[in-house]
Order: C-alpha cells, then sequence, then structure tokens
C-alpha cells in the first residue's frame, strides 16, 4: 500500500495493535507488516512520531521495561479504547458504504 | 558519540537533526534517543539471525528505519502541536481571570444610580459581551459547517472591537471619566478570547465537522 493512504490510517491501526496488549514500538511494527501480510511496510522510523502523538492526547501511556532489554512499552488508556471504538465503527461504515458503491457496478 | 557503527552514526545524526527544532527539548530528545536506539539493535539483531553479518545487519536496520532529517520534521510537528494547545490553555486562563475581575469591577461600577447615562451604557456593554462570548462557545462547540474563514473573519472582527473598546475605555479613564477602567478590562477580554480564536483556528481542518 502506498506510503500517503497508508498513514491517514496509521493512528487507528496503532490503536488496534496496541489494544490487542501493551506493545513496544518494533513490536508493533513487526505486528502491523505481519497482520497486514506485508502490504503496510512503512519505513520503521514513522511509526514513534505517531506514538508519540497519540501519547500526547492521552490515548496511549508508556513506561520503561528493562527484561535484558531496555523497551518502550506502550499501552492503551481507557480514552484511547474509546478512540479505538469509533474508529472501527466509522471504518466499517465507511468501507461498508463504498463496497455497497463498488459491487452496483 | 561514538561514530564507529552505522547504528551510532545514524542516532548522531538523529540527534544533530533534533537539535535543529528548538521546539523538541533535550529530555524529548534523550527519550526519543533511547528509544531509537532500542529500536535499531533489536532490528539488527532479528535481521542478524536470517543470517546477515553484523554490519550489514546494522545498516540494513538503518535503512528500514528511514531518514533521519525526515523522522526529525516530524517529531518537531508533534511539538509544535504541543506548544499551540498549551497557549491556548494560557491564553484561555488569561482570559477567564481577567473575566472574574471585569465582573467584579462590573459589580462595582453598577452601584452607580439606575436610569443615569452609565448604568445605561453598563447595561448595553454587559449585553454585547454576553452575546460575543454565546458566539464563541458555539465557535468552539464546532457548529457543523462553519468554515474555518468564518471563524478567522469573526475573530479579527472581535480583535477590532476588542481594540476599540480598549481604546475608547483608556481615552475616558485618561480624561479623568469615573469608573471607565472596567470598559478597558473587557476590550481586554475580547482581545484575549479573539487570540484564543486565531490560535485555534491554525490548528483546525477546513470544515468543523
Amino acid at each position: 500500500m502506498e506510503g500517503e493512504a497508508l498513514k491517514g490510517h496509521l493512528e487507528m491501526l496503532v490503536l488496534a495493535i496496541v489494544g490487542a496488549g501493551p506493545a513496544h514500538g518494533y513490536a508493533i511494527i513487526d505486528a502491523l507488516r505481519r497482520r497486514s501480510d506485508g502490504v503496510f511496510d512503512l519505513p520503521e522510523g514513522t511509526m514513534y512520531p505517531v506514538l508519540h502523538r497519540l501519547e500526547q492526547r492521552g490515548l496511549i501511556a508508556s513506561h520503561w521495561t528493562s527484561d535484558g532489554r531496555r523497551r518502550r512499552v506502550y499501552q492503551l488508556t481507557p480514552a484511547g479504547r474509546r478512540a479505538l471504538t469509533q474508529h472501527k465503527t466509522d471504518w466499517f461504515t465507511f468501507t461498508k458504504a463504498v463496497a455497497a458503491v463498488l459491487e452496483a457496478v | 558519540m561514538s561514530t564507529t557503527d552505522p547504528i551510532d552514526e545514524f542516532l548522531f545524526q538523529l540527534q544533530a537533526a533534533l537539535s535543529r527544532y528548538r521546539l523538541i527539548g533535550p529530555r524529548w530528545r534523550r527519550r526519543i534517543l533511547l528509544e531509537v536506539e532500542s529500536h535499531l539493535r533489536e532490528s539488527a539483531e532479528a535481521i542478524r539471525a536470517a543470517g546477515w553479518s553484523r554490519a550489514e545487519a546494522e545498516q540494513e536496520a538503518v535503512r528500514r528505519f528511514g531518514r533521519a532529517d525526515e523522522l526529525a520534521k516530524q517529531w518537531a510537528d508533534i511539538n509544535q502541536e504541543r506548544a499551540q494547545s498549551m497557549l491556548k490553555s494560557f491564553i484561555g486562563t488569561l482570559a477567564g481571570v481577567t473575566t472574574l475581575c471585569a465582573l467584579f469591577v462590573v459589580g462595582h461600577t453598577l452601584a452607580v444610580p439606575e436610569g443615569s447615562l452609565l448604568w445605561i451604557g453598563t447595561k448595553f456593554l454587559i449585553g454585547g459581551v454576553t452575546v460575543l462570548q454565546g458566539i464563541l462557545t458555539l465557535f468552539y462547540l464546532g457548529i457543523s459547517g462553519i468554515s474555518r474563514q468564518t471563524l478567522t473573519l469573526g475573530a479579527i472582527g472581535l480583535l477590532s472591537l476588542g481594540f476599540i473598546v480598549t481604546g475608547a475605555g483608556s481615552y475616558e479613564a485618561l480624561q479623568g471619566a469615573d469608573a471607565e477602567y472596567w470598559v478597558v478590562m473587557l476590550g481586554l477580554i475580547m482581545i484575549l478570547q479573539a487570540c484564543a480564536t486565531i490560535v485555534d483556528v491554525g490548528k483546525l481542518p477546513w470544515k468543523i465537522a
């Protein structure tokens, strides 16, 4: 998928991955790549500004862990969970509508 | 910082790129660098496990990460948003404090005899400010369909009005008129609210929806 097209949805995707359980940046990027079968393959560094923006908005929280390697682990906040639910609702409504239009052709 | 391997070299470049943005403070820079280093080392290890040499793996991890200058710009944008938010909070707080002060002063001014010119003027000014406050509240609540252009024009109008009221109040006060200083405060409230709106408009998409 084109980088620019993906960037608009990256925050929602990151919230979804972190929503599945606490994870550090590398694991989040890895999960994004694996779950999309390699379709979502952005420069890895792009993920960190997204994570930091979500953190500043209070949608995720983070802390350092040090089990062998020092990592910053991110997890969803209650506000983040609400935002994720809203994103999912909006997304499914949108894709359903687009599919209905395309199938009619 | 040593520049003996590709990861250290990249971290050095990233540190230099981040340092170019004053909004990214030293503490925030340090966190970014620690997090990026941890990521790059883990990524290089995973690549090595696939059979690459150490030097090649580190080079590949850096390549996959992206350009230091582009990433630094993205972090700077985030801090810009944060700074705007803090500025908005500051102006809002200042406007609130000024409103409270003005209301206190208005209370004193209303002690003038009912029916006098000052009493009538006070009524109209309070009414006017209430209407403006109401309009601004509606702006902040995000009325669907109000364009950024309308908001900007409204804020500029309010700013102009604020300057006129402040100027008129200041002039009257300098002429020695009694208790006209509260008019200056009302003017200042308008200016502050207009500034808060302008700061907000800078962050809004073209349409509020």
